[in-house]
This record gives C-alpha cells, structure tokens and sequence, in this order.
C-alpha cells in the first residue's frame, strides 16, 4: 500500500516493525494518533523514549534496571547466592508473578542456536561464569525452555562451570510443563520451582 | 487395514471424485497422464501427510485452484476411521485423524502404514547413500516412534553444529571447544541409539528380504545386507575427537551416522557395481516387500501396497510371480496402476480373488467393474 504523505509511509513502516502489527493495523494506529490531542500524542512519545533515555540493564543479571544494579541485585532480603538463569526478561516476569521465588536472575539474552546466528559468545554466559566464580554462588537454577536448544545451552553452561563448588539444578520436567515457559500457569511454574532436580538427575530423566 | 472410500478435491488433475473401494486388490487402468499415480499419491498423503514423490504441496494443487483436499475412511482394528489432508495456497498443511487435527505430522507415522513402489525407485539400488539411509529412515521411524524422535533431534544438532562450523571457518575466529564438546555429546545420546537400532533392523530386514526374493524370483541366490558405519569398527565417541580438527578445517561435521550406507550384496558381489538391471529390479521389490512385512511386525497393521507402473520392472511371467506372492503371502490391500486393462484383472482371477477394476480419464473413475 502507497499512502497520501510519505510521513506517514514512514509511520506506517515503523509501526510494521512491532511484532504482530501488520500493514492494516499499523495505519489504524497512525490514523488513531492523527485524531488525537496533540498533546496526549508527545506524552505518548515521551514515555516511549525514556525506554532508550532512562533505562539500562543491570550489569550484574542484565535486567532491566534504571540503576547499575536492578531492583533484585541490590535487595539484601533475596538470595544473592542463588541464581535462576533464564532465556529473556518475559521469563523473569514470570518467576517473579508466582512470587515463590527469593534468590536472583541471571538474564542469557537467548539460547545456544548457531543455525540463527547464536552462538555462546552473544548471550549472556561469559557474565555468569564471572559472576558465579566472584560472588560464591551457592546454586544455580537452569530455568530454561526443554527444547533441544535449551538442551544444548544448559549442558555447555554445566560444563563451564566445572570445577566449581556450585549446586546445578534445572526445573522438574515431570511437573506438567505445557511447552513455553512463559505460557505456564504460575501456580505450575511455582511448583516446578519447588521440585527442582539436581542437574545429573535431569540428565537421566530424559532418557 | 483397509481404505474403503477415497475423496479427491483439486488433487493434481482430479477435481472432485469420490469412489468406495470394496476389495482388498485394486487396479487402475489407463493411459498415461490420466492420474493414476497421483491417485496413489493422495492415499500416500494419507497415510504419511506426504506425497511419495517428493513434489512440494503446492504442485499437487490443482492449476484453477488454491487447495486441495483428500479424504479417506478406513477401517482399521474393526473400526473406521477417517483421515483428510488439506492444504490451502500459503497455508499450513493440515492432517486430521477422525477430525483431531494433528499438532505435528509426525504424530501421524507409523499409524496408517503404507509401502509404495514406483518406477523412480530404482534409486535406491543405483543412487547416493542418502537414497537407503531414507529408506531405513522411513521404516525405522514407522515402526518405532522413539527413532524418529532421536532421528530429529540428531538431525537438529548436526544442524546447529555445522552451522556453528561453518561461521567459525567464514569468520577464522577461534571456536568454542566447549560447544562442540557440548554437540558431540548429544549427538553420541541420539547417534548410538540410532545406529544400534539401524544394526538390528538390518538384521530382520535381511531374512525377511531373503524370503521374499526366494519367493518372486525362481533363484535361491544368497543375498546379504551389511550396514556400513563408521560406528561398527570405532567408538562414535572417539571418530569424534579423531574428526575434530578436520571438521574445524572444513566447517561441518564429517563423522557419525548422517554417513551410514546399506550395502547389497548378491552371490557375494556388491548389488550397485556388479548387479544386472533384472536383478536389481527383483531385489528392488524384495526390498521394498521386506519392508513391508518389517512393518507389519512391528506397527501390527497389513501396509497398504501402492505399485505404481508394476510392468515398467517385470515381463509377464515375473509380474504373475509376484502378484501369486501378494495374493497368497500378504494381508496388505494393494492398489496397481497399468497401462493395460486386462493385464492385472486376468492374472488375479487365475489366482482366484476378487478385484476392483477402476478405468481412469483424465482425473475421473470412468469405470468401475469387480470382477470375482
Ligand atoms: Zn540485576
């Protein structure tokens, strides 16, 4: 489609970067925002913008934070010597929703998959050797999909931290365990928390 | 097992047919370029949610339109079934069993077991290892489920691992030893179960396929199946960390069981180098027929049969042998495509059963004859 003003072609293509906005609904928003007080329009656009002005990640879990450290790294009520690894934020989120959990996150940024151009050295692994190595890590908690991909990454992180006197544990994959992990009831991913297993005992599970 | 009604919309160059089969034999005759072997393709579809031929889903549709549809009722352990295949112009394919759509199509293998033989199968005799691999793959995963799954994910981490490779060769950056430690553990998990299944599954294969060549073929030649590996004189674990640094050098993965092949011996020489074109095309089928009754064993249900051009391989005498074979020695119904359409109907009534006679035009059942 070919609209009247290249200004808004080019709002219309930006929208298209979102996910699930296609061609049609992205020119419904941009008509929408046409329609609108000029004003609530810039407060839109403010509070889009301080995404990239007033947000960074945490340098020690890579969440999101507004400081050098999150929210969850500076409370000395949480576990610091505990460490759920997770694939992105939404999966943090999750965890955090069930409210069961008390130790911290570590943030991957991804799983292990060279086929889309991932290997180790884009996510977030070199930072959680580092940090389990630094910080005397007492556990760490794989919370990681059960693809073959999520196989392969939780397998190579065992393997980096060889050597170290750290608890491996991955979430019980008995507990009915629908697919994503962000698509799991909390009450589910609660309890899957709880039954955790010790990582050789994940292993043998499978076969 | 039997497919007793088949409905075609927009399949090739059938446009809407229905037809009830009634018999375990069925033949349809022709000239070609009528649709008689894509008839058999579509119940192919059904039992696989596949077209034997390899061909994408879109060139299976219909020139005038944007779909095609296959339904199929069969009645399998006393009770019918049905199965429809449907595919749509950039949608996704859908298989349903009994109006269940099916998550993945591989749920659907192995249920509805099926053996086709067409000309273009001479393959594989004369082709690639890739050729037998497929053919072991295909009847391995039918009969046991927990193959394919270890065949998939084997599949999927070679993937990744030659990815991974590849962007390192490209690159010249260093690569993670860790990683690869990583893949070669888990395809040593997927690659021994595979191989160790494979091994077996050639063992019974090559009794079966001696039995059956015995009986369509006058000779008691001796005829063997070796599964060539690398796996059988070496440790998978130790052709990797052997293979590594050439696999670094060249960007992808050169040892394990994506390098299996199936040798054929006859007499003691090899099929492919030493064999005469007659006797691959008896020990094709006796290949194909072994398989057949391998899955039989193993999925509990009589395959279908589809014999695509069954004349293209024989002469009369040696076409009289094997339909005796299938008629007395099998349970399977069994569909045949020909050219002529007294050939089949004749030979089958000297052996004594009924048949369906379907005379196909241009994507219609013109007629339609059991002759008892
Ligand atoms: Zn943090």
């Amino acid at each position: 489609m070919k609209f009247s003003s290249p200004v808004i072609d080019q709002a219309v293509a930006a929208f298209k970067t979102l996910p699930g906005i296609g061609e049609k609904t992205a020119l419904r928003l941009v008509l929408h925002l046409l329609n609108n007080d000029p004003d609530d329009v810039k407060r839109f656009l403010t509070s889009i913008g301080k995404l990239i002005t007033d947000i960074q990640f945490c340098k020690r879990c890579h969440n999101i934070s507004s400081n050098d450290l999150c929210n969850i790294c500076v409370d000395i009520q949480r576990n610091q010597k505990q460490v759920c690894v997770v694939e992105n934020i939404r999966e943090l989120m999750a965890i955090e929703n069930t409210g069961q959990y008390q130790g911290t996150y570590h943030i991957l940024g991804g799983l292990i998959s060279p086929v889309d151009g991932i290997g180790p050295e884009q996510l977030n692994i070199d930072s959680l050797i580092n940090r389990a190595r630094e910080f005397d890590i007492q556990e760490i908690i794989m919370a990681l999909n059960p693809t073959m991909e999520g196989d392969t990454t939780i397998f190579y992180i065992s393997k980096r931290l060889k050597g170290l006197a750290i608890k491996l544990t991955t979430l019980a994959r008995g507990v009915a365990f629908g697919g994503e992990l962000e698509y799991v009831d909390d009450l589910t991913l609660a309890r899957s928390l709880m039954a955790r297993l010790p990582y050789d005992n994940y292993l043998s599970n499978q076969k | 097992m039997q497919l007793e009604f088949l409905h075609l919309s927009n399949f090739k160059n059938w446009i809407n047919q229905d037809i009830n089969l009634s018999c375990r034999m069925l033949c349809l005759c022709g000239n070609n370029g009528m649709g008689k072997t894509n008839f058999l393709d579509a119940i192919y579809y059904l039992c696989t949610g596949q077209s034997y031929f390899q061909s994408q889903d879109m060139l299976n549709i219909n020139h005038h339109s944007d779909f095609f549809r296959i339904e199929g009722h069969f009645e399998r352990n006393q009770t019918l079934e049905s199965i429809v295949c449907t595919y749509r112009k950039g949608s996704r394919k859908q298989l349903k069993r009994n109006n269940v759509l099916y998550k993945r199509l591989a749920g659907h293998t192995g249920i509805f077991p099926v053996v086709a033989i067409a000309p273009d199968d001479m393959i594989i005799v004369n082709g690639h290892s890739v050729e037998r691999r497929r053919f072991i793959n295909f009847m391995l995963s039918n009969a046991d489920a927990a193959y394919l799954n270890q065949l998939i994910a084997y599949q999927r981490v070679l993937k990744h691992r030659n990815a991974y490779l590849k962007d390192k060769q490209l690159t010249h950056s260093a690569v993670d030893q860790t990683l690869l430690d990583t893949y070669d553990v888990q395809l040593i998990d997927n690659g021994l179960q595979i191989f160790e299944k494979r091994k077996e599954a050639i063992k019974v294969l090559a009794s079966m396929l001696m039995k059956v060549h015995e009986n369509i073929t006058d000779s008691n030649s001796r005829i063997e199946l070796k599964l060539e590996s690398q796996l059988t004189q070496n440790d998978f674990s130790h052709l990797l960390i052997d293979c590594r640094a050439d696999d670094i050098r060249l960007g992808r993965s050169t040892t394990g069981i994506h390098k299996d092949d199936i040798l054929i011996f006859l007499d003691g020489y090899e099929l492919k180098k030493f064999g005469s074109q007659g006797q691959k095309k008896s020990i094709l089928i006796a290949l194909k027929l072994a398989q057949l009754s391998f899955l039989e064993l193993y999925t509990k249900q009589a395959p279908l049969l589809l014999l695509d051009d069954l004349f293209d391989k024989l002469d009369r005498s040696r076409g009289e042998r094997l339909l005796n074979y299938i008629c007395h020695q099998l349970k399977s119904q069994v569909f045949i495509t020909d050219t002529h359409s007294r050939r089949i109907p004749e030979i089958v009534h000297s052996i004594g059963l009924p048949l369906q006679l379907l005379g196909i035009d241009n994507g219609k059942i013109v007629k339609r004859e059991i002759i008892q």
